[in-house]
């Protein structure tokens, strides 16, 4: 629960009068909210309609929705699906037959993420984050899902999924420890001295790995204050619950505190994607998904920051899973996983209303003419790489520096 | 890629000792510091001011010697097993409620199940026997609880983790037969294995499938009567399949039919061996060596020469802190010939490591750029596990709440926050502070010290403290500098300077005008804590 309600901050805030100077961040930068759906969604519940296909098991009781421009899978159980793409089609980007490459989650789940199967790669979220053109006092808020990090860890801020940075911020942790914290004026003579120990320490080295730390340690530490500045005005307390979450997510971007911010989806109740048996509930999580995301894009697009336009007009919102599942159902209802998925792009930057990329009868991606973002067989076949390097020109970034897969420039406005 | 090969072959005539070596990039830490590290590394905690004054006579070998031996040594073994095997993850397809067990054991379930398979590594490396036994043993290490919910039978009637035998029929095979291993990389039943097969690769060959070069084109993957002839000619999928599916096929013992059933996961199953060869229509072998039955599977991993490079690689990768390079090919063979030369014995493998310039860094030379300046790990963070057991030696802490080890999980606990990683969706601890970690090391040095000088005002023992009495101790006294001078060797095995004692005393004074001596002591060593010198090493 927070302790400020997001509407009354929204309702003050265009006055300017709640956000400290420390706070503020560049408004006009590109901001970046990622919700990933680990465990595989079925790319064929919303994606990738292939009724024709009779190597392909779609779900009774759909049929071949079109909005704006995009088809997907329309079901009536899924109000929420069709609700989005006709509201908000029009600032979608679908991303059809991606390649993740694996179908082994940890491996997936670091290529989609980075695009690498190398453990001393950085994820997009880290990558953008590192490149904020502001200094933004958490760059890189990690609420849940995968975070991989090597030479930008020091972006990253760890929320924990019960809530366990706002108990070290607000010293209850200290209570689980059975001690008392110290009185406020010690505490803030403490981080004071602490303070100049830490510029010490750093005037004392002057390369290599340890000024690197020493760096980074002062750079944490500012931002550590900033943080616990702002604690009174933004409860920054996570949940396992994707609305709950998503708010915070709207408190962080009117803050400006954050230039990244990664959420996982567990899907409905915690059930989690990788449905082995049960398909079904893959409907069940696309449905809640979908809801709270609408929620989500309405608070985005009706909220304005410090410089007066929507936050959606400066936040690009991309949803991923690691890898899609399997055309066939398998004998307990469930589906296997399968190395071709979907993504998707909203908001920010993108080319809206239309769908780039194809699933084949086999379920397979087709090549895509990454210009025109129309199918072709002289094209690229899509991957990890192709997604995380438009992202990364979305944040005005040279992605050659970080992926070797150019942009897919058909999806960039 | 040759040329990698012909680098990784040559052993140039080069003798890596301690402090002297023509091809350093970096001058090594001094004794004291050295220790510090090796202490670290070896047992999880700080060196005492008795073996610091110790490797001043020059009596750092011996004091390895010690560390090898100490019991704690073992322990830390398990943490460094987790960076390489990430097993201690915090959900699996089980839990407590399915084997309908009171919710206390809730957590300890879900840390046993994870740390059978490093405690097992943990007992061989620990002990003198050769690292190949690994992959050979009639046993595995069990605690109670794991005793009680899977086929196992003690082995050995004292000591919480001890040797156990499954009771269900596996072969032999060690680490390679445990329940915990493939608890954490399980397959599917429709993969049949496979990804397991890849993931025997990665963590014991050090050979990524993934980084060969891959297409999906085939349609026949959609057509189950074709799928394993097509596996089997395509071109595409030969590269990998012709080596991955024989290995897949000998692993049919632990392959479940149903992924969240207590019975499936609990027992090996005998009966199921030869369903590899019939699903996969391939005979179990290894890299083209016939596995005529999964017993065989152990000791031709252990033969793989790659096995024990691979050991060589990752363990000096974890004690370096930084990934192997090309540059480094010739040092991890030497490193690796002395690991054969000690018939594969651990300890020396350990020992030659922290042995090479590169393990004792201490500061970068002058004339490198900054770039490689940066790329020597003269600095490393202590990892969480480290964290935990420097603050327990010197304050006693004990962070359990709610049964949950707060700094080895995160559904409630800080592990990753502190900078440590979950195995699944981060999987290396942190290089650098970042804010949660800073933040966590705030609390936890402000609980230490308060845990430290409660008791010291208590009358309890506190050896951190050396006997001084500070309810008696002046600021401007004498004993107080001489108090400051030992503590800060004993937390970073360093003097200070005369001007951070005078600092201390300032900040001591302050705070004690401010509150009380008490608060002052607390807020010092709380302080102390929170410097780099203490959470880096």
């Amino acid at each position: 629960m927070h302790l400020f309600s997001r509407r009354n901050f929204l309702r003050l805030s265009t006055s300017g009068l709640l956000l400290p100077k420390s706070a503020l961040a560049d408004a006009d930068e590109r901001k970046f909210v990622f919700i990933f759906c680990q465990g595989g969604w079925d790319q064929c519940y919303f994606a990738a309609p292939l009724f024709d296909s009779s190597l392909v098991d779609m779900e009774g009781n759909v049929q071949l929705g079109t909005a704006n421009d995009i088809p997907f899978v329309d079901s009536s159980y899924r109000p929420s699906v069709r609700d989005f793409f006709e509201t908000y089609g029009n600032r979608t980007c679908l991303i059809n037959g991606f390649e993740s490459r694996s179908v082994a989650h940890d491996i997936c789940l670091r290529l989609v993420s980075t695009g690498k199967s190398l453990s001393n790669s950085d994820d997009w979220p880290s990558i953008i984050a590192a490149h904020a053109t502001s200094n933004p006092i958490m760059p890189f808020v990690s609420i849940s899902g995968p975070t991989y990090t090597s030479r930008y860890d020091s972006t990253v801020v760890r929320v924990g999924s019960s809530g366990q940075l706002s108990k070290l911020l607000s010293g209850s942790t200290l209570n689980e420890l059975g001690v008392t914290p110290p009185p406020a004026d010690i505490e803030a003579l403490e981080d004071r001295w602490m303070s100049d120990l830490l510029e010490q320490r750093r005037s004392q080295v002057f390369r290599g790995r340890a000024m690197e730390i020493m760096e980074k340690a002062v750079t944490a530490d500012e931002r550590r204050e900033r943080l616990e500045e702002l604690q009174s005005e933004l409860s920054i307390s996570a949940s396992t619950n994707l609305k709950e979450n998503l708010n915070l997510c709207v408190d962080l971007l009117q803050f400006g505190s954050s230039r990244s911010i990664m959420i996982g989806y567990q899907g409905y109740q915690d059930l989690g994607w990788d449905t082995h048996a049960a398909n079904h509930l893959q409907g069940i999580h696309l449905e809640n998904l979908f809801s709270d995301l609408n929620d989500f894009l309405y608070e985005l697009k009706n909220t304005t920051t410090i410089s007066g336009s929507s936050l959606l007009d400066n936040t690009t919102v991309v949803l991923l899973s690691e890898m899609g599942r399997f055309p066939q159902v398998n004998s307990r209802g469930g589906k296997e996983h399968w190395t071709f998925t979907s993504a998707i792009f909203i908001g920010s930057g993108i080319r809206g209303g239309q769908s780039i990329g194809l699933y084949n009868d086999y379920c397979f991606g087709e090549p895509v003419d990454l210009q025109t973002g129309h199918p072709s067989s002289q094209g690229t076949a899509l991957l990890p790489g192709h997604i995380g390097a438009t992202l990364l020109k979305l944040a005005d970034i040279d992605s050659q520096e970080y992926i070797s897969e150019p942009p897919i420039e058909a999806a960039i406005l | 890629m040759l040329c990698l090969m012909l680098l990784a072959c040559g052993s140039p005539e080069e003798n890596i000792t301690v402090y002297q070596n023509p091809t350093a990039q970096s001058t090594p830490l001094d004794d004291a510091a050295l220790l510090r590290r090796i202490s670290l590394d070896l047992r999880g905690t700080l060196p005492s001011l008795e073996e610091l004054q110790s490797v001043e006579s020059g009596g750092l070998e011996e004091q390895i010697e010690r560390y090898l031996q100490d019991p704690l040594h073992e322990e830390r073994l398990v943490h460094i097993f987790n960076q390489w095997f990430k097993t201690k993850v915090d959900h699996y397809n089980l839990s407590y409620r399915d084997y309908h067990l009171p919710e206390e054991l809730e957590y300890p379930l879900i840390r046993a199940s994870g740390e059978e398979p490093l405690r097992l590594l943990a007992s061989i490396a620990a002990s003198d026997r050769p690292w190949t036994d690994s992959l050979a043993v009639n046993y595995t290490v069990s605690n109670e609880l794991l005793q009680t919910i899977w086929p196992l039978s003690f082995l050995e009637s004292e000591g919480v983790w001890r040797k156990a035998a499954y009771t269900d029929g596996r072969p032999p095979g060690g680490v390679l037969m445990t329940n915990g291993l493939w608890w954490r990389y399980y397959t599917t039943p429709n993969n049949y294995s496979r990804s397991r097969a890849m993931v025997l690769s990665e963590l014991f060959l050090c050979e990524n499938y993934l980084h060969r070069p891959i297409k999906f084109s085939a349609p026949a993957l959609l057509d189950r009567e074709s799928l394993n002839e097509f596996i089997r000619t395509d071109p595409a999928c030969i590269g990998c399949h012709s080596t991955l599916d024989p290995i897949a096929a000998s692993l049919f013992g632990f392959w479940w039919f149903d992924l969240y059933d207590t019975a499936e996961l609990s027992r090996y199953h005998p009966e199921r061996e030869h369903l590899g060869a019939y699903y996969l229509e391939q005979e179990p072998a290894w890299f083209g060596t016939p596995i005529s039955s999964p017993a065989d599977l152990g000791p031709l991993v252990a033969a793989d020469p790659r096995f024990t490079k691979c050991t060589a690689k990752r363990i000096t990768e974890i004690l370096w802190h930084r990934q192997i390079e090309v540059e480094d090919f010739e040092h991890l063979q030497i490193i690796h010939d002395a690991f054969e030369a000690s018939e594969w014995n651990f300890a020396s493998l350990l020992k030659k490591i922290m042995q090479t310039h590169r393990y004792q860094a201490g500061a970068p030379l002058e004339t490198l750029s900054d770039e490689e300046a940066r790329k020597q790990s003269t600095h490393r963070l202590l990892s969480v596990d480290q964290l935990q057991s420097v603050l327990s030696q010197i304050g006693g802490l004990d962070w359990t709440y709610e049964g949950f080890d707060q700094f080895q999980n995160d559904i409630i606990g800080y592990r990753i926050l502190l900078g440590g990683f979950d195995g699944v969706l981060t999987q290396a601890p942190a290089k650098n502070p970042n804010i949660s970690q800073q933040i966590a090391i705030k609390r936890l040095a402000q609980a230490t010290a308060k845990i430290i000088i409660d008791q010291h005002w208590n009358e309890q023992p506190v050896p951190i403290l050396q006997g001084y009495n500070l309810q008696e101790l002046r600021s401007d006294s004498e004993d107080f500098s001489a108090f400051l001078m030992r503590l800060h060797l004993q937390l970073y095995a360093q003097e200070p300077t005369p001007e951070r004692i005078e600092l201390d005393r300032l900040y001591w004074e302050e705070i004690a005008s401010q509150s009380d001596e008490k608060q002052a002591w607390i807020s010092l060593i709380s302080l102390s804590i929170r410097d780099p010198l203490f959470w880096t090493y």
